[in-house]
Parts: structure tokens; C-alpha cells; sequence
């Protein structure tokens, strides 16, 4: 469903991706991992069309990303690091909004605008402005407009950031329940979240895919966690 | 042309929430108020000045060398452009500045929509804010034919004029914004540019030849002043037209080369 294919890219004469392949199937949840600064945003950046790579190239649903802009972008819902907010719309018009430029079909509007609300419990505040609601609510706004037109594909960086204990356990069900019908690429730094919702996990380090394997294959001997840090130090010793 | 439609919408949306745009629309319609008046006042006191000259020297000529459609109508229309070369800066410095500051240009580029589409929606937007806005003026210039007879032409082609000079100030607006996410920075930008093209024929006069030529083509402020005496000319048109066009095309380059497709 998703490919990345030697996906890189160079910020002047740094590069912060390295050349990242990678390949996600239907139905599956890719848990998207690296310390900071390793490239997580800037690959998703690439794959959703927010940046072009500087080589590679990556395909959706079987669209490039170059060459069908326009279907890949039909198929994909993102979140990115910070939700693209407009303050001075309220939730609803927000949702609204988004729903038109996604091009969601008339009939399906009013229903999938409940369904949004109501997954991302943002019933109790459709009514106000995005500006005056508190991190975790922007948060979970951003997420609802990533859902509202029901993507084949989710990509979501850093999604249960600032949410509340409940708000998270409510997001990763969702996320499980989407799965089903959407292939999802997230990125956490909450390791225990990804050994309970995702069937795979990359990890990535210094702009290359150091690991990448079924959860149940890395976790065979050790917590992902201890799996994390050893490749960590590891790759940071050799380099 | 139903994703133009939408981001039109939303752009003008955008205006109207804010209050800034309701302080804009009372600052353009006092001060144009302002000067129509102000025209008005200097109108009338010409008027019984010349009025008392004729009786004094018996010749009914010289009231039919006022003008009001001159004097009144093309300086009033000429200031509400003078207006707009302040009040433009502050109306477009928010468009792809904001946009890029808050993040929400990711939100647009990963939307089944294409540049044309994004930059078409917002030119469209913030014109027909600006359209809005000197509506109302518009009351000013009834008066004028309610108490008097002024020739009807020039004050279409005169808001033409408008039109275009702000459709201009927008495309530069449009390009200012996109070049930076800080607003202040894409205002003066906007202002600079549009100065420039307002006052260079001002050092016309020293120069000969050419160049001449030249920086009395660039001027917008001889383009204007045809439209404002009543006249149409096509070149005018020709230039107003290719300096939208060519601010536009700019304002796509740049966004290309910041990955927007
Ligand atoms: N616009 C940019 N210009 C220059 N360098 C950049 C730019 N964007 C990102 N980088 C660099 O690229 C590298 C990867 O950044 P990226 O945001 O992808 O990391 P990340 O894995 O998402 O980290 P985090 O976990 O902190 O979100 C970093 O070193 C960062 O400084
Ligand atoms: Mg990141």
C-alpha cells in the first residue's frame, strides 16, 4: 500500500534522510521510531508531498508521488508534527473546511463530520474557536480533520502528544479500529504504544532505517524498549 | 473551479472574521470620506469665487472651466487609490505568511488541490474583499449626482482604475507573503514595490530618451490617470493585466521552489 523507495533528503550539506526504503501492507500499522532529530517528520514530510525529496521517490495506493500528486493526496490523511489550525475558526467550520478542499462527496459530510467529532471527543467543544482551546484539544482537532475523509492511508506524526490519559487510550482504540479498513504510519517516542497498537516497527537513526521487523519478531527476547536503546547506542558508537 | 470557489470563500471568511478588517473598512471610508469632501469644499469655493468674477466681469465663460468631474471626482477617486497604496500592505500581509507560520500550508499541500487552484482562491478572496471595502464610497459619488450633474464615464472607468491598481497591489501582496511567514516583512515589501511603481514617473521630468520611455510605461500613476480623465486605452488595460500576471507567476515560483505543487 505504501513504498518508499531510497527516499533522501539534503538540507543544504546536511543530509537528514539517507536514503529510507520501506514498505507498509494494507490493514497493517507501522510504528515509526528514532530519536530525535533522526528524520521521522522529515520522511513523513516527503511522503505526504509538504516537501519534495531531494531523490527517491515513494508511492501510495500505487500512485507516485511525483508523477499523481493529485490521487496520492485523494488517499492520504495527515497529521503533522504541529495540526495545521486555523485559530480563528471554530471546530466545526475548521472540520468543514477541511472536508471540502479533501473533496469529501456532499452526502458524506454530515456523517462523517459526527463520526470525526465523536472519535476525537470533540463534542463538547465544536462550537468554539480552535485558538482558544487548550494543546490537548488543538491536538485532537488536527487529528479529526487527518480522519474526516476517511483515507485508505493515515499518516500521523506524533498523534497522542499532549493528550490526556484517556484521550490516548480513546485515540490508540481508534487507531486499532481504523486499521482494519487504513494503513497508518505513526511516529511516537511512547515505545509501550507501539508494541500495543502496531503490527511493525521501524526505527530509524540519523536519517537511515536501522530496524525493521514485525513487532513480535523484535520483541521475541527483549522489550522494545531495551531493543531501542541498544541499536541506538550501537549505531551511535559506530558512527 | 469549485476548490477556487471554496478557498475563495475561506479566504474571505478569513477577512471578516477578523477585526482587523472592520478597522480597515472604517479607516478607507473615513479617510475617503475625508477627501471627497475636502474636494468637495475647494470645489464650491472655487465655484463662488468664479461665480462672483463673472458677475464682476460680465463673462459667463468662465464657470464652465470648472469641472467637477475633474475636480471633484477624478482627485477623490485618484486619493482612494492613494489610500489603498498604505492600506494594501495591511490586507495582504497575512495570506501565505500566515498560512506558512501556522503550519496550515501543510494542511493545504497535502490536499487534493493544486497551486493554481491555492493561489487563484486567495487572489480571488482578497479582491473581492477589496471590493467590498469601496463599495460604500460609492454613496459619496451619488450625492454628487443627486445635487449636480457630473459626466457618469469617468467615474466607471475611474473605479476601474481602482480595480486594477488594487488587483496589482494584491498579486504583490500575494508574492510578498509568500516569500516570507513573517507579516511585518511582507508589508513593507508590498508597500516598497508599490510605491515604487507610484512615484517613479516623479523622476521622469530629469531624465530623456529610452529611458524615459521606460519609467513612464512602469509608472501605474500614468496608467491611472487616463483611466481617471474617462479613458480607456487598451495599453493601460495590457499593463495592468501582465503586472498581475507577472507578480502572479513570481508568486508561483517561489512557492515551487518551497515544494508547493
Ligand atoms: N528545514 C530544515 N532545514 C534544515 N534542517 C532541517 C530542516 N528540517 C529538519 N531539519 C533537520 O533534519 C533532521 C531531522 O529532523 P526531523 O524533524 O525529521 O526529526 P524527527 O525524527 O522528526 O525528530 P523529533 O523526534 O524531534 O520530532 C534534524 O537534524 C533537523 O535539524
Ligand atoms: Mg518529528
Amino acid at each position: 500500500m505504501i513504498q518508499l523507495h531510497n527516499l533522501v533528503k539534503n538540507y543544504g550539506h546536511f543530509q537528514a534522510v539517507k536514503g529510507v526504503s520501506l514498505e507498509v501492507q494494507k490493514g497493517e500499522i507501522l510504528g515509526f521510531l528514532g530519536p530525535n532529530g533522526a528524520g521521522k517528520t522529515t520522511t513523513m514530510r516527503m511522503l505526504t508531498g509538504v516537501i519534495p525529496p531531494t531523490s527517491g521517490t515513494a508511492t501510495i495506493d500505487g500512485f507516485d508521488i511525483f508523477d499523481s500528486p493529485l490521487h496520492v493526496k485523494q488517499r492520504i490523511g495527515y497529521l503533522p508534527e504541529t495540526p495545521p489550525l486555523y485559530f480563528d475558526f471554530t471546530v466545526k467550520s475548521y472540520l468543514e473546511f477541511v472536508m471540502k478542499i479533501k473533496q469529501v462527496p456532499n452526502v458524506d459530510r454530515k456523517q462523517n463530520l459526527t463520526w470525526a467529532i465523536e472519535k476525537c471527543g470533540l463534542v463538547d467543544v465544536q462550537k468554539r474557536l480552535i485558538g482558544n482551546l487548550s494543546k490537548g484539544y488543538k491536538q485532537r482537532v488536527g487529528l479529526a480533520g487527518a480522519i474526516i475523509n476517511k483515507p485508505k492511508v493515515l499518516i500521523l506524526d506524533e498523534p497522542t502528544v499532549g493528550l490526556d490519559p484517556k484521550q490516548i487510550r480513546e485515540i490508540r482504540s481508534m487507531i486499532q479500529e481504523l486499521s482494519q479498513e487504513h494503513t497508518i504510519i505513526l511516529s511516537t517516542h511512547i515505545l509501550p504504544e507501539v508494541a500495543m497498537i502496531c503490527d511493525r516497527a521501524a526505527i530509524i537513526y540519523q536519517g537511515k532505517i536501522v530496524m525493521n521487523d514485525v513487532i513480535a519478531n523484535i520483541t521475541k527476547e527483549k522489550s522494545l524498549e531495551e531493543v531501542f536503546i541498544e541499536i541506538i547506542s550501537k549505531e551511535g558508537a559506530e558512527s | 473551479m469549485k476548490m477556487v470557489y471554496v478557498l475563495m470563500q475561506k479566504e474571505l471568511k478569513q477577512f471578516f472574521i477578523s477585526p482587523i478588517a472592520y478597522v480597515v473598512m472604517m479607516i478607507y471610508l473615513a479617510l475617503s470620506g475625508f477627501f471627497f469632501f475636502t474636494n468637495m469644499e475647494a470645489f464650491s469655493q472655487q465655484y463662488k469665487y468664479l461665480k462672483n468674477m463673472m458677475q464682476y466681469l460680465n463673462n459667463p465663460d468662465i464657470l464652465a472651466r470648472l469641472n467637477l468631474n475633474e475636480m471633484v471626482i477624478a482627485r477623490a477617486l485618484f486619493n482612494m487609490v492613494f489610500i489603498f497604496l498604505f492600506l494594501l500592505p495591511l490586507i495582504m500581509m497575512k495570506s501565505f505568511a500566515e498560512e506558512q507560520k501556522q503550519k496550515t500550508d501543510e494542511l493545504l499541500k497535502t490536499s487534493p488541490i493544486t497551486l493554481n487552484q491555492i493561489i487563484a482562491g486567495k487572489y480571488l478572496g482578497s479582491l473581492l474583499f477589496v471590493t467590498i471595502l469601496i463599495l460604500p464610497t460609492i454613496a459619496y459619488q451619488a450625492l454628487l449626482f443627486y445635487y449636480s450633474s457630473p459626466e457618469l464615464g469617468p467615474v466607471i472607468t475611474g473605479y476601474l482604475g481602482i480595480l486594477l491598481f488594487a488587483s496589482i497591489g494584491i498579486a504583490i501582496g500575494l508574492f510578498a507573503s509568500s516569500i516570507t511567514e513573517n507579516q511585518i516583512i511582507a508589508a513593507v515589501i508590498t508597500f516598497v514595490i508599490l510605491l515604487f511603481l507610484f512615484i517613479i514617473n516623479l523622476i521622469s521630468h530629469a531624465q530623456g530618451s529610452i529611458l524615459l520611455d521606460i519609467i513612464t510605461y512602469i509608472s501605474v500613476a500614468e496608467h491611472l490617470s487616463n483611466m481617471l480623465r474617462g479613458v480607456i486605452d487598451t495599453r493601460d488595460l495590457i499593463y495592468f493585466l501582465s503586472f498581475i500576471i507577472f507578480f502572479l507567476f513570481l508568486t508561483k515560483k517561489t512557492m515551487e521552489t518551497k515544494g508547493w505543487r
